[in-house]
């Protein structure tokens, strides 16, 4: 079974539209409703910011669609507009959502309510509340997954590549990059893994180093490229990666599907996860 | 007289090769059809005159005579008939025949000044007749009539035959504020086979034409005016123009003559009678009123070849 | 009679006289056959009948004609095999004028004549000639028409083609058909009664055809015949075109020169035509009749050279894959002087006939539009000029009835150009553009243009930036009406239903779905606007604010937010760059600009917010929180401080004590709860990110945060609150690559910081602090369960903080968490024994709690973290 988690849109606060190529791959049968032939439900993690077409467009794309409040959602309008796809719920835009998918229960939740958002003990905290075995989170702006105490976290990223006010991430190496362990069952790809915050202080050091490091060699660069104005920099990306995530449940197994797309080209990136019996 | 009386002879005229000159079909007024042989204007008229006895009895006569007789007859009072040719020749002495006997007879190069016409009130024959003479009893007579054709034009000589024949007719006729045409036919004497062969230009048309068509009329008079006998005959109707035409058209005219049984023009037929054809032109409109105009035609009969 | 049965009447005499025509073919009594030939025939001399009906009968005989036609081309084949007499057909031809009515005299001519020609006979033309000389006989419209047109029928494959002479002769008998037709076609016109003249206009209409194949077969001849120096082209320049078109015009009717000019442009090839463009358009065009719609034959006329256009560009390339060789140049006039011919056609048009309808014109430069961008796709002059005309046009289109009739055709002028650019940047530019566009009075139309352009510029592949006051005049001139427009005309009762709507404004506005997108998309075009320097494009984003988005104070709330965001987001990249800079030079200036720039935002949110305040003061409080952190961000710590303060204003003014959504609460989800209090929790997230503060404001702030969330109405809010207030005393992320200012020891204070991390800010008392706060808000809590329930958000919240490794929340104060929460569940052992919801929720609670316990253990035995929690 197929499900779908994306979010983080910001249309048209913060960007134009959905990425052309996300449209056409996520929709392969519109006009048709549904649009696409395989999805069975939509998780949507808020922050459409009012765009009816966007909304229009995730709700016609599976049988199924789910969404909960993102924080720059507004609560009136967008309640009205899922009216108006039929979403006629006495709470259609909740906080949080649990659905299942095979042997799983998937919580899904913009999760800006907690204090410090994104930390995975209060991640974890809150899908024990709950009871899930996939809590799926928005508001990071990159692709996060990984298993902390026998459960899955993703964070779908955002699937217009909108920017965020959150502090700029501190430039990590790139070791695991291009690892293609698709076998794993713990540790993703391509995705910022946080096991817990032991190891932290000994991260950040290396990682000042590398972005020293890093600006140093864009000066040359830019120098030569621009003698004019050396000091122009681009030290912060203007948008985040678009992504999205897709995830095939069998049982009790797992894939998660990462799209991203990174230089006007799709990539695609797998994680397993393996729920306990 | 016969009816009364048999005749106790059989008389025949045999024209010499008759079977193979050329004949012309007659309708009789009685609706049969007549075949007579044709001859020319100064041809020799030859042939046999045959007396066979009837019963096997002799037969006295005081003289057997053939005639070749031209007349203009007329059943009306107009004009009373005329002969205007008469030869004849003695075939036989008085005698008693007891066999049949053949007499030739030859009239040679006959001036045959008119043609033979059967017309509604006048007719122009021309017969060879034979006449048994008997004492005190009535004449057995024979009567056989040639048909007479003249193959070149009478009244005008050639030259002036081809200076007509280039002159073409026009006319420009109308009503005042309603039509306006011009009729045009390039010649205004045709031979009997010919083609008559025109148009007619349409300057101003208010009327709401339906059709117009053409006609050609024969005219026989008969006699002089005052006492004049005149009877018009409708031979042709032929349409050339259905619709109504606007102004600048112009329609062709094309009338095949030689299909049609049509007379020359005789014009003062030994002072007795004439016979003319006139065109006549015919619009139609929409209300069934009809325009003509008429303009007569000459018509004679081609030359004979060689 | 009714027409029908003189249909049947007609037909079933024609079946019987044509049954005996065979008969007698059959037999070989030709003359008889003929009789019964020229019978049916007479058949079609009726005036009965209509155009339809006629055809009816004329199908039929010409079919019986075939036969006859067969039976004298196999006889004269036969006949010519016994002996060289071949006047058999001539005989007939002669015979059958013999017919005393002219309408089966000529279509038996014309049957015998063209088998006569059929059999290559020497006398071929002039029987030809003969033919359709004796058709002028036929003055009768329809009559005529089908006869002419059983002419042309019969003559189809036999036209002598073999001379130059025959092919003159072959076209000189088209074309006087084609004209002695076309002349007949528009007298029926005025046939009959006045009255009739609608029938007879429509009767006209279905008889084209037979006037138009003769130039079908022109153009076919034109095309197929070929001889030494013989140039179609040219042939068609000296000879066809002017003959055609000299009827054309001369027949002076509307229907005829419309329909004709059509076939001609259809039939021909374009070649012909661009060699006859001029004189089309001013010697022919003009002089057509003053009633015929001159815009559909240019508009023909165009579509035919867009067509050809695409076709050669599809055959060029082709050529191209297919060989290197450069394939013959096709004559194609230089596209300027194409353009040119119509404009002087335009202009010659519109000094001629000025009265003519404005449609007319519009119509007329939407075809010129096509032409140019087809032709000469960048040549914005031509546009230009096609603008100005329209401009003109639209000055003269001065009653308000007439703009509302050509409505749609104005829309589709301006918008024509807008789908074939994929940048309509220089379209817009273009100043007769904007003059036409300014000139349209009806606002429906300027709206959906202005929407139309926003849509292209922001859909359009290229997303081009607007990177100077001027770009950002040229679009948003036509995006005024829209930014200004109200939509209170939809809460009328007749839009609803139809029109998807929302309320907004604390449910007193309804507007529609349409609306809100129109207002999504002007938002979309602010991102349009950009520049490499952000405090140049920051200066574009106040031009645009300023100049047009605040025209209407109503509609603010939703350009604003974007607007906002991206000030926002300039300024954070604008400051960034700064702060790099300073790195290698000192630049108070820029920091000036950027202070007075996070001024200048903070004004623009405020202007929002005072307009807005009723309904919308969450999203204010968002955009503050936004730049605040943004200027902390940026070191800007007063501002920032500021700023955070603005967030408390709005926070006491507007969101303290609203209660929109307090209906959905459930107060034992620890997510969710009141406005307020989602409100203190996205402060809190915010304060929580904090590093460039004093260490002095930074407990300013949360303390103050702390302290309101302390004073929320409801005590889970209140106890939630604090326990997550309690974060923002220990921070677990540095979040920046260098040591924050907040942790940097204070004059007279000692370190507060412990452990080995000095970069982050950590108080454990504060935090056990906040704990125990919570802790006593939720034991007086009157609610039992919720009680519990609370209870057991708060040990899990004890269990983070353990986890970091805050010694003041050791195990022992979580021990006696666990077993006050134990004690409180037993009480409950006997409501759990029912079965309602009650028991129901607490069993969640329990639930939960031992799901707690168990983790700890996980974590006990896993890792040996969390000890000495006794479970």
């Amino acid at each position: 079974m197929l499900t779908l988690a994306i979010g983080d849109f910001f249309i048209p606060e913060r960007v134009i539209e959905l990425p052309s190529k996300f449209c056409k791959l996520l929709s392969p049968n519109a006009p048709a409703v549904p649009s696409n032939p395989k999805i069975a439900q939509v998780l949507c993690l808020g922050n459409i910011t009012q765009s009816a077409s966007t909304l229009r467009f995730l709700n016609d794309l599976s049988p199924s669609f789910h969404i909960v409040r993102g924080e720059f959602d507004n609560y009136n309008i967008l309640c009205q507009q899922l009216a108006n796809l039929g979403h006629k719920s006495s709470n259609p835009l909740p906080f949080y959502k649990v659905v299942t998918a095979d042997n799983f229960r998937i919580g899904f939740t913009s999760g800006y309510q907690d204090v410090p958002r994104h930390d995975p003990l209060l991640l974890l905290t809150f899908a024990r509340e709950i009871d899930v075995d996939i809590l799926i989170w928005g508001g990071a702006h990159h692709v996060e997954a990984y298993t902390l105490d026998g459960k899955f976290f993703i964070n779908p990223g955002s699937a217009t590549g909108a920017y965020t006010f959150d502090w700029p991430e501190i430039e990590e190496k790139d070791d695991d990059e291009d690892e293609d362990d698709e076998e794993t069952t713990l540790a993703p790809s391509n995705a910022k893994s946080s096991g817990g915050s032991e190891d932290q202080g000994d991260k950040e050091e290396s990682e000042s180093d590398e972005v020293e490091r890093k600006l140093s060699e864009d000066d040359k660069e830019k120098e030569i490229e621009d003698k004019q104005d050396p000091c122009e920099l681009e030290p912060l990306e203007e948008y985040s990666t678009p992504s999205f995530c897709l995830l095939d449940t069998h049982g009790s197994l797992c894939t998660l599907y990462i799209y991203t797309q990174v230089n006007g080209e799709i990539k695609v990136d797998k994680v397993m996860y393996q729920k306990d019996e | 007289m016969s009816f009364f009386f048999k005749a106790p002879l059989d008389i025949e005229i045999r024209l010499d090769s008759e079977n193979i000159r050329k004949h012309i079909n007659i309708k009789t007024t009685h609706g049969r059809t007549e075949s007579l042989p044709i001859y020319e204007d100064g041809e020799t008229v030859k042939g046999e005159v045959t007396v066979r006895l009837k019963e096997g009895k002799a037969v006295e006569h005081v003289g057997i005579k053939v005639q070749l007789l031209g007349s203009i007859e007329s059943p009306l009072d107009v004009i009373s008939s005329s002969e205007f040719l008469s030869l004849a020749t003695e075939l036989a002495s008085p005698a008693v025949l007891s066999n049949s006997e053949s007499y030739p007879f030859e009239f040679k190069n006959v001036e045959k000044q008119h043609e033979s016409y059967r017309g509604k009130n006048v007719k122009l024959r021309y017969f060879i007749r034979v006449v048994v003479s008997r004492k005190n009893k009535l004449d057995i007579t024979r009567e056989k009539e040639l048909w007479v054709q003249q193959f070149s034009s009478p009244q005008v000589s050639p030259d002036a035959i081809a200076n007509t024949l280039k002159l073409s007719v026009k006319m420009d006729v109308g009503i005042e504020q309603c039509l306006h045409i011009e009729f045009e036919y390039l010649k205004s004497r045709f031979l009997l086979k010919e083609v008559i062969v025109g148009r007619i230009h349409f300057f101003l048309v208010r009327l709401k034409i339906k059709h117009m068509e053409i006609s050609l009329i024969r005219r026989e008079s008969v006699g002089t005016a005052p006492n004049q006998a005149v009877e018009s005959d409708t031979l042709v109707q032929f349409e050339i123009m259905d619709g109504a035409p606007v102004k600048g058209e112009s329609i062709p005219i094309r009338l095949f003559l030689g299909g049609y049984n049509l007379t020359p023009t005789y014009k003062d037929v030994n002072k007795k009678f004439s016979v003319r054809t006139y065109l006549s032109l015919v619009l139609i409109d929409e209300d069934a009123r009809r325009y003509f105009k008429q303009s007569e035609i000459i018509l004679y009969r081609e030359p004979k070849e060689n | 009679m009714t027409e029908s049965s003189a249909v049947t009447g007609a037909l079933a005499n024609i079946r019987q006289q044509s049954k005996l025509m065979k008969e007698n073919l059959h037999d070989g009594h030709l003359l008889q056959a003929l009789k019964h030939c020229s019978n049916f025939l007479n058949e079609l001399r009726t005036s009965a009948l209509s155009p339809k009906q006629y055809y009816e009968l004329y199908m039929a005989v010409y079919d019986l004609l075939d036969i006859l036609s067969d039976f004298l081309l196999e006889s004269n084949r036969s006949k010519q095999a016994k002996s060289a007499n071949t006047a058999f057909l001539t005989d007939l031809y002669e015979l059958v004028q013999y017919s005393g009515n002219i309408i089966p005299r000529l279509y038996m001519m014309i049957v015998i004549g063209t088998t006569h020609m059929a059999t290559k006979s020497s006398s071929t033309k002039e029987i030809m000639k003969d033919m359709i000389e004796m058709c002028r006989g036929v003055q009768h419209p329809i009559r005529g028409l089908f006869l002419r047109h059983h002419l042309s029928q019969r003559l189809k494959d036999l036209y002598p083609m073999a001379t130059v002479d025959d092919f003159n002769d072959t076209v000189e008998f088209l074309i006087t058909n084609f004209i002695e037709m076309n002349k007949l076609w528009v007298r029926l016109q005025h046939q009959g009664h006045s009255s009739e003249r609608e029938l007879r206009y429509r009767e006209r209409k279905e008889l084209k055809i037979l006037v138009g194949s003769n130039l079908v077969r022109l153009s076919q001849v034109v095309d197929d015949f070929s001889a030494e120096g013989y140039v179609p082209l040219q042939f068609y320049v000296s000879k066809i075109f002017p003959a055609i078109t000299e009827q054309i015009i001369q027949c002076r009717d509307p229907l005829a020169q419309l329909y004709l000019i059509d076939v001609l442009i259809q039939i021909f090839p374009d070649e012909f035509h661009f060699l006859t463009l001029d004189s089309l358009l001013s010697d022919v065009f003009l002089e057509l009749h003053p009633m015929l719609e001159k815009d559909k034959l240019v508009e023909t006329l165009v579509e035919r050279f867009v067509l050809y256009h695409k076709y050669e560009d599809s055959l060029s390339s082709e050529t191209q894959n297919l060989s290197l060789e450069e394939g013959a140049k096709k004559v194609q006039p230089a596209p300027v002087k194409f353009f040119q011919s119509f404009v002087s056609f335009y202009q010659k048009l519109h000094e001629m006939e000025p009265e003519l309808p404005a449609a007319c014109f519009i119509a007329i430069l939407s075809s010129l539009i096509k032409l140019s961008l087809t032709f000469e796709p960048t040549n914005y002059e031509n546009l230009n000029t096609i603008y100005k005309f329209a401009a003109v046009v639209l000055r003269d289109d001065s009653s308000d009835q007439d703009v509302k009739t050509t409505a749609s055709l104005w829309l589709e002028l301006l918008e024509a150009p807008i789908d074939h650019f994929s940048s309509i940047k220089e379209l817009l530019k273009l100043p007769f553009y904007h003059a036409l566009f300014s000139k349209i009075q009806e606002p429906e139309l300027l709206r959906s243009l202005g929407l139309r352009i926003s849509q292209k510029l922001v859909s359009s592949a290229t997303k081009e930036q607007l990177s100077s006051t001027e770009d950002i005049d040229d679009v948003f001139k036509y995006l005024s009406i829209l930014i200004a427009e109200t939509d209170s005309k939809s809460t009328t009762s007749k839009d609803l239903g139809v029109q998807k709507t929302v309320l907004i404004n604390n449910n007193e506005t309804r507007v529609s779905e349409a609306f809100l997108h129109t207002q999504e998309t002007i938002c979309k075009v602010l991102h349009l606007i950009n520049h490499s320097d952000h405090f140049q494009c920051l200066t574009l984003l106040f031009y645009v604010r300023k100049k047009y988005l605040n025209a209407a104070f109503e509609n603010i709330v939703f350009t604003y937010p974007t607007l906002v965001t991206r000030m926002t987001n300039c300024i954070r990249h604008a400051g960034y760059l700064a702060s790099r800079r300073k790195k290698v030079e000192a630049s108070d200036q820029t920091d000036l600009m950027v202070t007075s720039n996070f001024k200048n935002t903070s004004v623009v949110i405020d202007e929002l917010y005072k307009y807005h305040r009723e309904a919308d003061s969450e999203l204010v409080f968002k955009l503050y929180l936004n730049l605040a952190s943004v200027a902390d961000q940026l070191k800007q710590e007063t501002i920032a401080y500021e700023l955070f303060n603005q967030c408390f204003i709005v926070y006491e003014e507007s969101l303290l004590l609203n209660m929109s959504q307090s209906n959905l609460v459930n107060p034992h989800e620890s997510m969710g709860g009141s406005l307020s209090y989602q409100a203190i929790l996205m402060l809190a997230n915010r304060l929580q990110q904090l590093r460039y503060f004093s260490g002095e404001n930074y407990e300013n702030l949360i303390t103050k945060l702390t302290l309101y969330g302390s004073k929320l109405l409801k005590k889970q809010d209140q106890c939630r609150s604090v326990y997550y207030c309690a974060h923002l005393w220990w921070w677990v992320d540095p979040l920046i690559d260098e040591p924050s200012l907040t942790v940097q020891p204070r004059e007279g204070d000692a370190p507060i910081s412990e452990g080995d991390n000095n970069s982050l800010y950590k108080d454990p008392k504060r935090v056990l602090e906040c704990l125990q706060k919570s802790l006593r808000i939720a034991d007086s809590c009157m609610d039992p369960k919720l009680l519990l329930k609370l209870f057991v958000d708060i040990l899990n919240r004890c269990l983070i903080f353990n986890d970091y490794g805050n010694s003041s929340v050791d195990f022992r104060y979580i021990n006696g968490l666990i077993e006050l929460i134990k004690s409180n569940l037993t009480n409950f052992e006997e409501d759990l024994r029912n079965n309602d919801d009650e028991a129901k929720l607490i069993k969640q609670i329990q639930q939960y709690f031992n799901r707690t316990l168990r983790y700890v253990r996980n974590r006990q035995e896993s890792e040996g973290s969390l000890g000495g929690i006794i479970v």
